[in-house]
């Protein structure tokens, strides 16, 4: 879970995500029936049930049949580009969620994320792509998004004077 | 004199892009990828 206030509280435009690795990472990765889960919640600290949380329906930005991740560094962001961009309104909290199931192959090859200790429940987490219950946490990764801010062609304006 | 001026002003649409960070590299996650 993402606040509005994290997310700089106005409308955005996220076209991308990553998560920054360890250094103590493996350079590679294999994660099968990877996906990538972009919506709302109306919380401000996650419940254990997973569908609870959602506001609405998430929207899947990413997803991969066996995500193949190479050449990771520790302290270089992995980043994840969206097919299509997710438009986040800024009326409540931004919540997603990431899902991969095993098993990992090769079984050594493991990648961490640093995380960050947040004043709330900000997080979900269960061992299992299937379950549906989870706990909930305050270690929060450390995550970036790439926005675009548009400004529409609403911005006509006309002005007619005399003088 | 008179002048009548009309003036239309169009703003097409303009992209701003940007990196939003949220929270640090405090930890090392226990579990691979993501916790």
């Amino acid at each position: 879970m993402v606040t509005i206030d994290d997310m700089g509280g106005v409308p955005v435009e996220i076209t991308a995500f990553a998560f920054m690795p360890s250094e103590y990472s493996q350079k590679t990765g294999s994660y099968y029936e990877f996906s990538l889960e972009f919506g709302y919640t109306g919380f401000d600290e996650l419940t254990e049930v997973f569908a609870s949380n959602w506001l609405y329906t998430p929207t899947e930005v990413y997803s991969d049949p066996q995500l193949e991740l190479t050449n990771v560094v520790g302290g270089e962001w992995i980043l994840f580009e969206f097919d299509e961009s997710f438009m986040y309104d800024a009326s409540v909290n931004l919540l997603l969620e990431i899902s991969w199931n095993g098993p990992i192959d090769p079984p050594d090859s493991r990648i961490y994320a640093m995380s960050w200790e947040d004043s709330k429940g900000g997080a979900l987490v269960v061992s299992d792509a299937d379950a549906t219950k989870g706990y909930v946490t305050t270690m929060v990764p450390h995550m970036l998004f790439v926005t675009s801010m548009s400004l529409e062609p609403n911005t006509f304006a006309g002005i007619k004077s005399s003088f | 004199m008179k002048y009548t001026a009309l003036i239309a002003l169009l703003l097409t649409s303009i992209s701003f892009s940007g990196e939003i960070e949220v929270g640090e590299s405090q930890f090392e996650s226990l579990n691979p990828f993501c916790h």
